[in-house]
């Protein structure tokens, strides 16, 4: 053992005196330590959510490829009245070229 | 094309060419069961049960719905020729039963009933129609029972109902004038004083009602034939071009349709697209 190693050797009991006991210094640490692990769960919690929705967000709006099935473009419900309302349009007539199957008159 | 099957309904001949045994069925269901909910001479029929609310709102089937907005859409369509609300108006002239049994009466028509158009709201399925407003949906039920029809035949055939017909796959019609027509797709339908008439106090009455006046409709035309995509839109066609009298065949001209019009001395007055497509137009030989 070296000198300097001697020396540390008999200086640490004398520190060991002047620092607070063990128990009550454990006890100013742990709520400390609490709120540490408590802010390192939060900000990994944060990152996590922010990471997530970050990249849930990238894939939805970003304009590559598709990342699901294709839909048909459909037309907007609000249309279908309208749609529906356009009843007098066109059927197909022809000329005649044999006898009638059928008669119209007033109903 | 396999042969004709006949029933009545909607107090009318139906016809149905094309179809099979079970579309037949279907289809024979489809008009009485459509028949027993819109008919205004069956007590228990949801249209009576509406017309007799009071202008209370009631909650209607969502068939009844469906159908009401379509006559709403036929009205707004039409400019409000073609209106639901003229119930009242049809019992006034006379029209209060089932036309096999209508005889002429020497007692003059009741008091008219214009128009109450405006007093009917629909909101999903809740109708409310203003106290003493009489519902008639017949035109429009027809025709949308004969389009609804004709879906249920898988291969070509026609309906025709009352002289109103729908093909798929073509069919040759005989239409009042005189001509014969094939019709390729879509339908024809016929509306006018001819037929459906009887007397009150000496005057003569029809169905076909002037929305503006609440009485039958004076108009120059004997019938007004109509070829549309649908059943339905062509007996609205066909109606209006009747009411508008002396403008229907303008209007109709204006709309793009097919029609012709038969005058009281026989003459006839077709629309463009009538002419068109129904000449022939053969090169001659050389």
């Amino acid at each position: 053992m070296s000198h300097a190693k001697r020396q540390r050797k008999k200086q640490r009991p004398a520190a060991e005196r002047q620092a607070p006991p063990v128990q009550e210094r454990d006890s100013r640490l742990a709520p400390v330590r609490r709120r540490t692990r408590l802010a390192k769960f939060g900000v990994g919690l944060a990152v996590s959510a922010v990471f997530g929705g970050s990249i849930a967000l990238a894939r939805a709006t970003y304009a590559g490829h598709a990342k699901h099935p294709s839909r048909p473009l459909a037309v907007p419900k609000s249309f279908y009245s309208v749609i529906r309302e356009n009843l007098l349009q066109n059927g197909i007539l022809a000329p005649a070229q044999a006898p009638p199957d059928a008669q119209t008159s007033s109903s | 094309m396999t042969g004709k099957h006949r029933f009545c309904a909607m107090g009318c001949e139906v016809i149905v060419a094309g179809a099979t045994a079970r579309e037949r069925l279907e289809i024979e269901r489809l008009f009485v069961a459509r028949e027993r909910r819109f008919s205004r001479f069956i007590a228990g029929s949801e249209l009576n049960r509406i017309n007799g609310a009071a202008g209370r709102p009631l909650l209607v089937s969502r068939e009844f719905a469906e159908m009401l907005e379509l006559a709403l859409a036929a009205a707004s369509q039409t400019g409000g020729l073609v209106d639901p609300t003229l119930g009242r108006a049809v019992e006034a002239a006379g029209y209060d039963q089932d036309f096999t049994g209508l005889t002429d009466d020497p007692r003059p028509p009741e008091p008219a009933a214009p128009s109450a158009l405006g007093s009917v709201r629909l909101a999903g399925r809740v109708v409310q129609a203003g106290a003493g407003i009489r519902l008639d949906l017949n035109g429009v039920v027809k025709g949308k029972t004969i389009d609804d029809a004709l879906r249920l035949i898988d291969g070509d055939g026609f309906i025709s109902a009352g002289g109103d017909i729908a093909v798929s796959g073509g069919a040759v019609v005989s239409v009042p004038g005189g001509a014969v027509v094939r019709l390729v797709t879509g339908a024809l339908a016929t509306s006018g004083q001819d037929r459906r008439r009887w007397s009150r106090g000496g005057e003569p009455q029809h169905h076909l009602i002037d929305p503006c006046t609440g009485r039958p409709a004076r108009s120059p035309w004997q019938t007004v034939t109509v070829c549309g995509a649908t059943c339905l839109g062509a007996d609205i066609a066909a109606k209006a071009g009747f009411l508008l009298a002396e403008r229907g065949p303008q209007q109709l001209e204006e709309w793009g349709l097919a029609a012709q019009f038969v005058d009281m001395r026989d003459d006839v007055v077709a629309t463009r697209a009538w002419r068109l497509q129904t000449e022939s137009h053969e090169a001659p030989c050389t």
